[in-house]
């Protein structure tokens, strides 16, 4: 079907462009983005690209703040998740049959919860609505996938014959894990985590279209959507300018996550 | 099997029970007491005594937890800070929006994939067979919420074929209404779904049409599409089962999510509603009740699976 | 009439040529085997003669099977001639046997068939038993009820034989039937089919890259070497006197290995 590497190439560009304008929002934006000076609604112009919102703010400036921060919770949710879904993975495969037992029972009863749904019960746990909290419930979501994962994958690599001769040649079991088990199971996890990437930025912008996210300046793509569903007869490129972005960040990810994968495991090339 | 039955209840009820304790820490995480919150700036002492002793947040925290299991056990999810309503009789209400919405997207989902993956993987090597891979893939990438507003604009603002939003007051007394509201937002979650869905049929199907018993059944006489009827499809369904548990409970929280774009007065609304007016009883009341609808899903699933695959039932078998 | 002739076969996988040039044929009764090492396109030839190629292959030349040309007919005629003229046995038996279908469903299917294609009328469950007899298989009335996870791997192996015998094929193809297997239940089953094929009076077309086994169960042989053929004959003369260097090594490895375990104590 597909060439190999043409998925991988098409992911890394979409990626890379929302890359390039978040890091590019750090030193510049066409406007300040708390400046209402545009009139309110404007259509696109050559001075608003992306015409303005309902208080006159420049609506292109928004999309880009946009791109940052679905960068900052993608990067920051898969971090937690990693972070913590690894460690307990790790753990869980060198505990005890009965711990690991229960651990993995555990973990299948988290793993049963939709991710939207461990989210939005952490927010609403939380006083405010912040970025933060976001990012830190799509983490914890995200961990017990991680953990299972990097259980499995683990106790395979522990079986393998040359654990047992690292083993019998002195070495300790940490140096076992950084040395041996981290480095084979890294291709999966990061093809996993890619994934994870989407599906976390898709949930913060669900969450901030519910009304449970960061609040402006930090606002999400998902918040613009919440904000231009009102105006969308009159002013549409509000509902279809944030769309864009977040689908195009979402499949880049996810090609991204096709490419790698056809990367490490070319028995799966043209499954896709 | 009867064994097995009993270990996945018992399995059920301590993720019920997990689920209860993770609520209720969460929801006494919260900084502040609730009865000010509840009360508001302004109230005298003997009102916040009598608002705590109502919440019970007076009583010692084990208490509390004891209480608040039993009432859940008993389905007593107490009542609204607001309305004073039995919050278990809003949950019911919302529900006569919720369900048809989750279970009608859910079907039209699977009327939808299950063709289309098949085609999928039959002409794959035509090229209407890679459009369907491709947009399908596009599908999985495009949050439900925002397709909803599309939906919404093209067909009902632009096209002025459906309304925009709402359900009618007395619900499914009035029928019509209440069908027509009803028709944009289960095509959105269902298309969602679909886009999932299909990626799944299609790789069961190709895994099937690849498989060394079709291979057999075609040497031994069997026409291409006797042997596909009389073998795939019960071996395909196997992969695609175990995945449908999933895919209705993410068709549920789906519907939540689209019951804002199509401001319909679900649980979704309730649940947002609530979280804004710090309305504990109805937080907790929906998003226990959520769980419960997950876990039960995920559960009759299970079962579902193990109906049809003869090797999860634990008889013996040889290498 | 030849049950099975094919003229200058070739087999491509897009620019990749897999099988060159080759012919062979097989006339009723006869046994011929088709020899070579992985890659040799072995299989290829096998799955070409009853049109079960994978769609990224394609065919020239003319392949037969009971007079029909195989090559560019439609699935509709072939499934005909397959189940009647010709019935197959694979190399996989972990994998060839629908893992949701009783043993017994799975040998009524072609029985059955060949019955309405005959226009006869059998007694399907007795039917079952008997074949399942016929393969030596232990309490066949059990093991009609089991599913195929419930028995071993040279279980499901007869199990296919049996299901390629319901057919009451004039041809038997045999594919790598027993790389699978274990050595003593590689005997058994070589054992059974000889006997099964002599009692029967079927043609055989076995396929292998294991000179012993081959040369015990057949009259002739094709030698493949990279999608040619580079030897044919009788089995003996061929393995005594190889006259085509690869048939040299393959005969010499194969002395050399007989040698070494009779050498050890």
């Amino acid at each position: 079907m597909k060439r190999p590497g043409l998925t991988l190439t098409i992911g890394v560009l979409l990626v890379g462009l929302h890359i390039v304008v978040g890091l590019l929002t750090l030193v510049w934006l066409p406007y300040d983005p708390t400046s209402m000076t545009g009139g309110r609604l404007a259509r696109p112009s050559w001075e608003h690209w992306a015409g303005t919102d309902r208080l006159g703010r420049d609506f292109f400036t928004q999309v880009m703040i946009g791109s940052r921060i679905a960068l900052i919770v993608g990067i920051g949710a898969v971090a937690i998740g990693g972070v913590i879904g690894v460690t307990l993975g790790i753990l869980a495969a060198f505990a005890t049959k009965l711990l690991d037992d229960a651990l993995a029972a555990t973990l299948d009863i988290l793993i049963a919860f939709p991710t939207l749904l461990i989210a939005m019960l952490v927010v609403a746990a939380s006083d405010t609505a912040s970025l933060f909290t976001a990012i830190l419930a799509l983490g914890i979501a995200l961990s017990a996938i991680v953990a299972r994962l990097t259980r499995i994958l683990a106790k395979r690599v522990l079986l393998l014959d040359y654990i047992t001769a690292a083993r019998t040649s002195g070495a300790s079991w940490l140096a076992i894990v950084f040395e041996h088990v981290l480095p084979n199971i890294a291709p999966t996890l990061a093809v996993n985590f890619a994934l994870q990437f989407g599906l976390a930025v898709i949930a913060e912008a669900s969450l901030s279209y519910l009304g449970l996210g960061a609040p402006p300046p930090n606002a999400s793509w998902g918040r613009l959507l919440q904000e231009a569903q009102g105006t969308v007869y009159t002013a549409p490129i509000g509902a279809i300018a944030p769309g864009i972005a977040l689908v195009s960040l979402a499949i880049g990810v996810n090609l991204l996550a096709d490419g790698l994968r056809e990367l490490t495991d070319p028995s799966k090339r043209g499954r896709a | 099997m009867l064994a097995y039955l009993a270990r996945r209840l018992v399995i059920l009820i301590l993720s019920l029970f997990i689920a209860a304790v993770v609520l209720f820490i969460l929801l006494r995480l919260l900084p502040g007491d609730p009865a000010n919150a509840l009360l508001g700036v302004g109230a005298t002492a003997a009102q916040i005594e009598a608002a705590r002793a109502q919440i019970g947040s007076d009583q010692p925290l084990i208490v509390q937890f004891a209480t608040f299991i039993g009432n859940l056990a008993r389905f007593d999810l107490g009542q609204s800070f607001v309305s004073r309503a039995s919050v278990l009789e809003e949950i019911g209400n919302r529900m006569s929006v919720t369900l048809p919405l989750t279970i009608f997207g859910f079907l039209l989902a699977i009327v939808i994939a299950l063709p289309l993956g098949i085609l999928a993987a039959v002409k794959a090597n035509k090229w209407y067979g890679g459009v369907i891979s491709i947009v399908s893939q596009l599908g999985i990438a495009i949050p439900v919420f925002w397709l909803g507003i599309l939906i919404v604009t093209i067909f009902a603002i632009n096209l002025r074929l459906f309304p925009s939003g709402g359900f009618p007051l007395k619900g499914w007394a009035n029928f019509g209404e209440a069908a027509t509201a009803m028709v944009l937002p289960v095509c959105t979650v269902a298309l969602v779904i679909a886009a999932s869905l299909i990626r799944y049929v299609r790789a069961a199907t190709l895994d099937v049409i690849g498989s060394d018993y079709i291979r057999t059944a075609r040497a031994l006489g069997a026409s291409f599409p006797e042997a596909l009827v009389r073998h795939g499809i019960r071996n395909g369904a196997v992969p695609v089962v175990s995945i449908l548990g999933i895919e209705l409970a993410t068709t549920f929280l789906g519907a939540v999510v689209v019951e804002k774009v199509y401001a319909f007065p679900g649980l979704g609304s309730m649940l947002l509603l609530a979280i804004q007016q710090r309305d504990y009883p109805n937080v907790q009341g929906v998003l226990f009740i959520s769980t419960l609808l997950v876990l039960l899903i995920g559960f009759g699933a299970d079962l579902l699976q193990r109906a049809i695959e003869p090797r999860l039932r634990g008889r013996r078998s040889e290498p | 009439m030849t049950l099975l002739a094919i003229d200058k076969l070739n087999l491509a996988a897009g620019d990749i040529p897999l099988v060159h040039d080759l012919s062979l044929s097989l006339a009723p009764g006869e046994r011929l085997g088709l020899i070579g090492e992985s890659g040799s396109g072995k299989s290829l030839t096998a799955l070409a003669a009853i049109g079960l190629l994978p769609p990224a292959i394609a065919a020239t030349g003319s392949v037969t099977l009971g007079g029909t040309q195989v090559i560019g007919a439609s699935d509709a005629t072939l499934s005909r001639l397959r189940g009647t003229v010709t019935a197959t046995v694979f190399q996989e038996p972990l994998t060839a046997l629908d893992p949701l279908m009783k043993i017994g469903r799975q040998v009524a299917i072609p029985l059955a068939r060949r019955a309405r294609r005959d226009g006869t009328s059998i007694d399907i469950d007795r039917e079952v038993i008997a074949l399942l007899e016929a393969v030596a298989l232990p309490d066949p009335a059990r093991i009609a009820r089991a599913y195929p996870h419930e028995i071993s791997g040279g279980q499901r192996q007869r199990v296919a034989i049996a299901m390629a015998l319901a057919c009451r094929p004039q041809l038997l193809i045999a594919d790598e039937p027993t790389t699978a297997l274990d050595v003593t239940t590689q005997a058994e089953i070589l054992k059974l089919l000889d006997r099964l094929v002599r009692e029967r009076n079927m043609a055989l077309l076995f396929i292998s890259h294991d000179l012993p086994v081959v040369a015990k169960i057949v009259d002739r042989v094709v030698v493949l070497q990279k999608g040619r053929a580079v030897e044919a004959g009788p089995v003996a003369e061929v393995f005594a006197t190889p006259r085509h260097a690869y048939t040299q090594n393959l005969v010499a490895a194969a002395r050399q290995f007989d040698a070494a375990l009779e050498a050890t104590p």
